[in-house]
C-alpha cells in the first residue's frame, strides 16, 4: 500500500489529490471524472490508483472527452504496484 | 449538491458518458417531467425517466388498469388489474429507483387544470391515446413555454415530434392543423397496436427529454420521425412552423381556454 503520508503529499504544488484505490473500471474514469469536474481549467489532479487497467482507460477517456491532458505516470514499487496519474484539466 | 457514492455506482454507467457527467447527472435529479398518460407509451418512458435519475416524475391519469392493456403497458402487472393506473406506476416506479420522486394526479388533464398541473414541469411527455389532449398539450405547453413531445402509435408504426417553444420549433398544430375529433376506428383498441411500438416510441420520448434537459443532441424539432417496425424503417419528415398556426402562429393567442377540445372541456365538472 501506498503509505499515507506520501498521499498526503502532493506531487505538484496546489494540486488536487483523488485516492480511488480498491476501485475498478469503469469507476476509476468515474470517480476521476467527477473530481476533474470540480477543478478550474488549468489545475491539477494527482489520482492515486491500483487497478492497472486504468492506468490506460483513465487518460484515453480524458483524452476523447477533451477533459483532461495526461502529464505523467509515477509508480510505487511496495507489496502491490500501485501508481499516481497526474492530469491536468483542460 | 453533492453525489452519494451509491448514485455514483447506480448513474456510473452515464455519468461515464462526455454528454452526462456528474453536472449532467445532478441537472436530471434536479429536474421535473411530467407524463400525460401512464398507458404503453408513459410506461417505457417512466421507466426509463426513473432509472435515469430524474428527480421527480408527475404522473397523470385518470385510467384504471384492465387486462387488455397489459400486453403493452408494461408498467402494470395482472394483480394491477382494477387498480389505478397512478398507484400501480407508483409502485413499481419506487421500487426501480427511491431517489426518483413520483408526484400523482388522479385526474384527467383538461382546459381547466392543465397550466395549473404542467407549470413547474422542465419538459412534458404527452402519451395519451386521443387527439384532443395532444392537442391540449400542445397549446398549453406553448402557453407556458415548456418544451414538449408527442407520440402516437397504431398497429405496427408510430410518429413522434418535439416541440420547444422558446425557440419557435414547429408545433403539432402546424402539422396536424385544428383536428379535435379523432376518428374512434383508428384507435388502438379498434385497428390494434403491436406492445414493442408503444415500447420503442416511449423510449425516444424519454430520450427526447433528457437531451433536451442536458441540452445535447439533436432534438426531433421541425420534423415528425415516422417509425414502422414491421418494415424496419426509421423515417424523419422536415416539418415548417406555421407562421399563421392558432397556436403558435406569429398572431396566435392562447388557446388553451378557448379552443375545443373534443369533450376534453366538459370534464372535471
Amino acid at each position: 500500500m501506498l503509505a499515507m503520508s506520501s498521499i498526503n503529499k502532493p506531487y505538484y504544488k496546489k494540486s488536487t489529490q483523488l485516492d480511488i484505490r480498491g476501485r475498478v473500471c469503469p469507476l476509476t474514469f468515474v470517480y476521476t471524472k467527477l473530481a476533474l469536474e470540480e477543478l478550474k481549467k488549468g489545475k491539477i489532479l494527482e489520482v492515486y490508483l491500483d487497478f492497472p487497467a486504468a492506468l490506460k482507460n483513465i487518460p484515453e477517456n480524458c483524452r476523447r472527452q477533451n477533459i483532461a491532458e495526461l502529464l505523467e505516470i509515477k509508480e510505487h514499487h511496495s507489496d502491490r504496484p500501485e501508481w499516481i496519474l497526474i492530469l491536468k484539466k483542460l | 449538491m453533492d453525489l452519494t457514492e451509491e448514485q455514483i455506482n447506480r448513474y456510473s454507467r452515464q455519468i461515464v458518458l462526455k454528454e452526462v457527467g456528474g453536472i449532467g447527472q445532478k441537472k436530471l435529479l434536479n429536474s421535473k417531467i411530467s407524463l400525460i398518460g401512464l398507458g404503453a407509451l408513459g410506461s417505457s418512458a417512466a421507466y426509463y425517466l426513473a432509472a435515469a435519475g430524474v428527480g421527480t416524475l408527475q404522473l397523470i391519469d385518470f385510467d384504471t388498469v384492465e387486462i387488455s392493456n397489459l400486453h403493452r403497458q408494461i408498467l402494470h402487472f395482472t394483480k394491477d388489474i382494477d387498480s389505478k393506473k397512478t398507484s400501480s406506476a407508483t409502485e413499481k416506479l419506487n421500487s426501480l429507483n427511491p431517489d426518483c420522486i413520483i408526484e400523482i394526479i388522479n385526474d384527467r388533464i383538461t382546459p381547466k387544470n392543465s397550466k395549473k398541473l404542467l407549470r413547474d414541469s422542465d419538459f412534458v411527455i404527452e402519451g395519451s391515446d386521443n387527439l384532443p389532449t395532444k392537442m391540449l398539450i400542445n397549446d398549453t405547453c406553448i402557453s407556458l413555454k415548456i418544451p414538449f413531445t408527442i407520440a402516437g402509435v397504431l398497429r405496427f408504426h408510430g410518429q413522434i415530434m418535439t416541440v420547444v417553444p422558446e425557440n419557435k420549433t414547429s408545433c403539432y398544430r402546424c402539422v396536424f392543423g385544428d383536428i379535435t375529433e379523432g376518428d374512434s376506428s383508428m384507435s388502438c383498441s379498434q385497428a390494434g397496436v403491436i406492445g414493442f411500438v408503444p415500447g420503442v416510441l416511449g423510449c425516444l420520448e424519454a430520450n427526447e427529454a433528457l437531451k433536451c434537459l442536458l441540452n445535447v443532441g439533436d432534438l426531433l424539432t421541425n420534423k415528425i420521425m415516422y417509425v414502422d417496425l414491421l418494415r424496419n424503417s426509421f423515417d424523419s419528415i422536415e416539418v415548417h412552423r406555421d407562421n399563421k398556426c392558432i397556436a403558435c402562429g406569429d398572431d396566435a393567442k392562447d388557446l388553451v381556454e378557448e379552443a375545443n377540445y373534443g369533450g376534453l372541456d366538459a370534464c372535471n365538472e
